[in-house]
């Protein structure tokens, strides 16, 4: 048996095979315990980037290299949330010197955001623990005191389809003058206020404004903005999704709702981002704000290794747990296959009469009876009784107690021909029992048949898997091949290229997971016949 | 020999019934027993709730078990195979919880559709993969450098692998969706997106149009497995069977060798084939008509499964087996008059 493997392994077509099942076996397990999100269909992991972003490499194309990748500022978490007291210098203040302001910046260490509700998107980072930046502004002044906090930063790519800027801000004390805060970012072309918050004084300010105090008035009237809160942390956000809760929509009329991305980074160069606090003053005054959570976001059009679906979910991350759950599914139930089938193969052949004719009636209905049929109603009927929780586990089942029949027919047929024989006649003729010749002496003659038949069996389970998953009947509200298709359905158009990086790579897998399996399994027959 | 031709189909038939038989017990099994023994109240089925709604718990649990009764659920297993059997035998699926229609009345809407596919698709693959598989096992025979056999092979074997739904997103984004081509679904066919109202022979002619991608997928994806053995069983006969090495001593021409003596021979397991392809066809037609959207039994039945509409499944699962047993009653027919080993009873 050790020679048969051996030739086995020396021929091309087995070694094409092993490789391509290899490459699998890699994929659906090392790959998938690296994915970052075990499942990208949760909304949790959706935006990691844009939408229908192209994988990454498709940046050494020419006409893909200007494409922007993920920009986020502050690039690291502890900068984001102000977990380091350099946090602060991330940002620079400047003061106006309007009315003799006086601005203190300063780290503090023990206060931090509290209370927050859930995060509604996942690009929103809600961080409730300690750590923020303290801005004291005081003086003396009838005229209106603005403090920036900018950042700067070199953009060199294309417009991207979509960016996000959020910060928490709380105003602890506020005395003698109202509070606006905004998110803005500026370039050469122009300021773009993304962001705008106020309390009740200084939307009365901002409204009272010769040239925009209508405009302002305008967004202050729109009932899904929340005002600033006094003594609590407010969230300041700006989406491009939701350009019509942006003050620029409202101020820059010259701005398209439906290109708020291409127009604010129309042109590459220098862009500031930054937040803008407004205090209009009456005479003495003194503001303490507390912020942490500072964040822009820029979403990439190009992410990853395989980019990302119609959500914004990272596609490697799908594909990789994808491949281990049909890899689970395929090994699993050709397992159970495997016993089954070579069992009851085993028993109609040696057995004959009357269970054998039984056997065989039976084998000739799995075969004939559409499986997919039988497979929607156990799967029902399994789903219904709620026999087990767990999906992948419920479909190996099914698979494995439906997909036997080929197995047992052609081992029936092979222990046929191996009875025959003369060694096993004279066995039996030598006292040997039922079970004893079955294991000495059919079972070897059978074996690599057998295996060869399990690896055919492996790529049908996983399409009859993915076909389930495809009909929404199998695996549900987590990546696997069949989803991953179905869901490409209604979102392939020109515009997004068919999505031809989640497309191609699916496909071909199922295509190639069949062929490997069928040259091992060929190539295993054919040696198998020389042997015998 | 007549007698030998009537007995041989006898035994098919009753053999097909048992078959049928077994797969109404399967279903009995399945959508009772199954659940019953898990501990799952068969009156849900047929009230066609699933969940229990914390408010309404009472009055849902009563009309559960008023299901129960009326449906006499709870009698003795014999008794209620015995009722099952019978109803389904009459056609009497009961009503559809979804639709709220007798079953048999939305089947009957839904099944013509996906007969004409999967009956002309029947037809398609057998004879292509006939025609291709002579080509191929000619070209292998005769030819030099064997080029028809390659590409005729290479093509079935590469149409073999593809799955069915991959294919089919490419040519329904494409050609129906992108190009126009093709509709995008039936009813755009037939009622032009409810602005026309097609009759005549431009209804059929519509009809045709809005099937046409669907038959070719099924097409595509069902001819291969046949093309090859048809292929291999030629090439094997033609190499090695006596009859054959006879037909030529007794001078024969090369055409009659052929196609009267190896081809007619390779026929009789490619018969035996089309059984096995009728159940991959209609694997593959719940595909094609979700992909392009042709309302048939293939969607009824996958809606019926996540909706839990288990009279219609019933009823669905049932008529498939029955379409199938009659395709493989036929194909009996078929074999016995090719094979005259069976008329002459050996």
């Amino acid at each position: 048996m050790d020679n048969f493997t051996i030739n086995v392994l020396k021929r091309r077509d087995a070694q094409v095979g092993l490789a391509i099942i290899l490459f699998f076996v890699l994929v659906g397990t090392v790959g998938a315990a690296l994915a970052p999100y075990k499942n990208a269909y949760n909304p949790s992991a959706y935006y990691v980037a844009a939408p229908n972003a192209l994988p990454a490499w498709v940046k050494i194309f020419p006409g893909y290299s200007k494409l922007p990748a993920n920009i986020i500022l502050p690039a690291t978490y502890p900068l984001q949330a102000f977990k380091v007291p350099s946090a602060v210098d991330y940002w620079t203040v400047t003061d106006p010197g309007v009315g003799g302001a006086n601005v203190v910046s300063t780290y503090t260490a023990g206060f931090g955001p509290t209370g927050l509700p859930n995060p509604g998107a996942t690009y929103t980072l809600l961080n409730t623990a300690n750590g923020s930046e303290l801005i004291s502004i005081g003086g003396s002044s009838d005229a209106p005191v603005t403090v920036y906090l900018t950042h700067s930063f070199n953009y060199t790519y294309e417009p991207p389809k979509m960016f996000y800027a959020q910060a928490l801000v709380y105003p602890a004390q506020v005395e003698g003058a109202g509070l606006a805060v905004f998110l803005y970012i500026k370039s050469s072309a122009g300021v773009y206020p993304v962001a705008l918050m106020a309390d009740p004084q200084g939307e009365a300010a901002l409204e009272s404004n010769p040239q925009l105090g209508s405009l302002y008035a305008q967004y202050f009237a729109n009932p899904t903005l929340p005002p600033l809160i006094h003594s609590s942390w407010n969230l300041l956000e700006g989406i491009t999704t939701a350009s019509t809760l942006m003050p620029l929509y409202y101020l820059n009329r010259s701005v398209s709702v439906y290109s708020v991305p291409e127009t604010v980074f129309s042109h590459t160069g220098e862009y500031t981002v930054g937040e803008l606090i407004e205090v209009f003053p009456h005479g003495d005054y003194s503001v303490r704000l507390y912020q942490s959570d500072i964040k822009f976001q820029i979403f990439g059009s190009v992410y990853g290794l395989m980019g990302t679906d119609p959500h914004g979910s990272d596609v490697a991350s799908e594909y990789a747990t994808s491949t281990g759950v049909a890899l689970e599914i395929g090994f699993g139930s050709a397992a159970i296959v495997m016993v089954i089938g070579v069992f009851l193969g085993l028993l109609a052949g040696y057995l004959g009469g009357l269970v054998d004719n039984v056997l065989l009636f039976v084998f000739d209905f799995l075969l004939l009876i559409p499986g997919l049929i039988l497979l929607i109603d156990l799967d029902t009927t399994f789903t219904i009784a709620h026999v087990t929780p767990n999906r992948v586990l419920l479909l190996i089942i099914i698979l494995g107690v439906l997909g036997w029949a080929g197995v047992s027919r052609i081992v029936r047929s092979q222990v046929l021909t191996v009875r025959s024989r003369s060694y096993v006649q004279a066995a039996q003729a030598m006292g040997g029992g039922s079970m004893y010749i079955l294991r000495r002496h059919v079972l070897p003659h059978t074996a690599a048949l057998i295996i060869a038949l399990v690896t055919y069996m492996v790529p049908a389970l996983v399409i009859a898997d993915a076909g389930l998953d495809f009909l929404s009947l199998g695996i549900t509200q987590r990546p696997t091949w069949g989803n991953i298709l179905s869901n490409l359905i209604n979102n392939m158009t020109p515009t997004n290229g068919y999505l031809w990086w989640i497309f191609i790579p699916v496909g071909f897998s199922i295509i190639l997971l069949s062929v490997g399996f069928y040259l091992v399994g060929t190539a295993i027959q054919e040696e198998f016949s020389r042997f015998t | 020999m007549f007698v030998v031709t009537v007995r041989f189909i006898i035994g098919r038939l009753i053999n097909r019934l048992i078959t049928l038989l077994m797969l109404v017990l399967f279903s009995f099994l399945v959508f009772e027993l199954i659940p019953q023994s898990l501990g799952f109240k068969l009156g849900f089925f047929f009230v066609g709730i699933t969940q229990l709604n914390p408010k309404t718990a009472q009055a849902q649990l009563a009309a559960v078990d008023a299901a129960e009764q009326a449906y006499g659920l709870n009698a003795p297993i014999p008794i209620r195979i015995a009722k099952f059997l019978y109803n389904l035998f009459t056609l009497h699926f009961g009503m559809s919880p979804t639709y709220k229609e007798p079953v048999l009345t939305v089947i009957s809407q839904y099944l013509p559709n996906t007969l004409v596919l999967v009956t002309v698709s029947l037809v398609t693959t057998s004879v292509i993969s006939i025609v291709l598989g002579v080509v191929a096992a000619k070209s292998f025979l005769k030819s030099r450098w064997k080029i028809g056999d390659k590409a005729a092979s290479l093509t079935s074997i590469g149409a073999y692998f593809i799955p069915a739904f991959w294919l089919g997103i490419i040519m329904y984004v494409v050609l129906a969706a992108q190009l126009h081509w093709f509709p995008i679904n039936l009813f755009f066919a037939l009622r032009g997106g409810g602005l026309h109202n097609y009759t005549g022979v431009e209804y059929y002619l519509r009809y045709l149009w809005a099937a046409s991608l669907p038959i070719i997928l099924l097409t595509i994806v069902g001819f291969g497995h046949r093309q090859q053995l048809i292929r291999n069983n030629i090439i094997e006969e033609y190499n090695s069977a006596g009859y054959v090495m006879y037909a030529r001593a007794r001078g024969l021409d090369e055409s009659t060798v052929f196609y009267r003596h190896a081809f007619r021979n390779a026929l009789l397991p490619w018969v035996t084939q089309v059984g096995l392809d009728v159940a991959f066809l209609i694997y593959g037609v719940f595909f094609v008509e979700i992909i392009f959207q042709f309302p048939g039994l293939g969607i009824v039945t996958t809606e019926a499964a996540t909706s839990f509409d288990i009279p219609l499944l019933i009823g669905s699962t049932f008529l498939f087996s029955v379409y199938i047993l009659v395709v493989l009653f036929a194909l009996d027919f078929v074999y016995a008059l090719l094979d005259p080993r069976v008329r002459l009873g050996e």
